[in-house]
């Protein structure tokens, strides 16, 4: 007997246990995934609409002078908006996010770049490897609103315009399906702007044109990257749903390749006890 | 009387979707109202309430600054932070006010000051239209 019953069944407890843990946990990531499938649905509605209305104003002249179009800065330097999760457990979401920022960042000199984080795993991997990060910190809750990551869109373009930056890309993991998410870069500055056929109507802009430009443009850019955002949070629920899926199966094979080795060490133990038996009455005789 | 369609989006939510015969809103020059036929246009609405009137009644909404652009008799308004009337929690207002005012005499830099100054400005519009319902 290589292993003593008492053993097996201890470990068949505790990888009992183990398996509650990561059920319910895929269970909870279900639930939230749903609600924030809801979420992104409501943005959407919102996201239409301004594209809607940017499609009829990208035709005006102020428009392509705009600095979103054309960024200020002379020398090339990039910000990279990096989105992690707060809480790990997610199978390979914040690992591919991550690879794939080393990736991006290898081939630039070190003033070449800057790097923006929002979710409190990646910070953990920036303060490991000695990254600079320009923002503060700060947690993606579940629930994630607007407001939320509102702090480092600001920054983020406040840099841009100061000249920090000439271009803006967000690295994130886009939402496929649910078994499916991929880590992607999108670029958000300088805007690429929209072809523009279908102009509905010639709009009367107050006070001017440029007033209302410059009021929509920060707006559609805080918009994508919000959409991103969510995106996002979208991802890492179904990765954690699909980790902790994953998690309980192996855990119920484990448990019954446990329970079958389990069996076979009972069905030892009475075997060799019977034969003592039988072994002792032969020798009575 | 002809009627508009009117929509008030915030990214979060689909806050108003529905029917106006007239629409007032607080541009960021002023006051002005919205009514059937209106040219298309576009312009950034300020910190302040849209009301909507149909057959009598009116909604009211909290606006911290957007856009309303109106065509063809449909209107919409998207800000960053939407309220309907019915959804202020004015108590709660009052204490995250009272709250924001003792953080705006505690401000540091002069950024904290300004911050805590829109954050007041925009509870009061809330509390002032909360209390309307």
């Amino acid at each position: 007997m290589a292993q003593s019953m008492r053993d097996i069944k201890d470990k068949i407890t505790s990888t009992q246990s183990t398996s509650q843990i990561t059920k319910a946990m895929q269970m909870v990531s279900a639930a939230k995934l749903t609600k924030s499938e809801a979420k992104t649905k409501n943005y959407h509605h919102y996201m239409e609409t301004l594209e809607d209305i940017v499609r009829n104003i990208s035709s005006t002249s102020t428009m392509s002078h705009h600095p979103f179009f054309k960024p200020k800065s002379e020398k090339k330097c990039t910000g990279y908006l990096i989105i992690t999760s707060d809480r790990g457990l997610a199978g390979g979401y914040n690992g591919n996010v991550l690879k794939l920022m080393q990736h991006e960042i290898q081939s630039k000199s070190r003033d070449g770049y800057k790097l923006y984080m929002i979710g409190s795993k990646g910070f953990d991997y920036a303060k490991r490897t000695g990254l600079k990060i320009e923002n503060q910190f700060m947690f993606v809750p579940d629930d994630i609103v607007y407001q939320d990551i509102k702090p480092v869109v600001d920054k983020v373009i406040g840099d841009y315009m100061e000249g920090t930056l000439s271009e803006v890309v967000i690295i994130y993991n886009n939402y496929l399906s649910k078994i499916s998410q991929e880590p992607a870069t999108k670029q958000i500055l300088p805007l690429i702007p929209k072809n523009t056929e279908t102009t509905k109507a010639q709009y009367s802009f107050e006070p001017n044109e440029e007033e209302v430009i410059n009021a929509i443009l920060p707006k559609y850019l805080e918009g994508t990257i919000y959409g991103v955002a969510i995106t996002a949070k979208l991802s890492e629920h179904a990765s954690r749903m699909n980790a902790m899926q994953n998690a309980t199966d192996n855990a119920l094979e484990i448990i019954t390749d446990l329970q079958l080795v389990y069996n076979r060490a009972r069905q030892a133990a009475i075997t060799q006890e019977i034969t003592e038996i039988v072994g002792g009455a032969s020798a009575l005789e | 009387m002809s009627v508009m369609t009117i929509r008030v989006v915030t990214p979060d939510k689909l806050v108003f979707d529905g029917e106006a015969e007239r629409v007032f809103a607080r541009g960021i020059d002023g006051d002005f109202a919205v009514l059937y036929n209106h040219i298309p246009m576009m312009t950034p609405l300020g910190v302040g309430e849209l009301r909507i009137e149909m057959q009598g009644e009116s909604s009211y909404v909290a606006i911290e600054s957007g856009i309303l652009e109106i065509s063809n008799n449909h209107i919409n308004v998207l800000s960053n932070d939407a309220m309907m009337a019915e959804d202020i929690d004015v108590a709660r207002a009052k204490m995250e006010l009272e709250r924001t005012e003792r953080q705006k005499q505690n401000a540091k830099s002069r950024e904290d000051l300004i911050k805590s100054e829109m954050e007041i400005v925009k509870l009061l519009n809330q509390i002032r239209v909360g209390e309307k319902k």
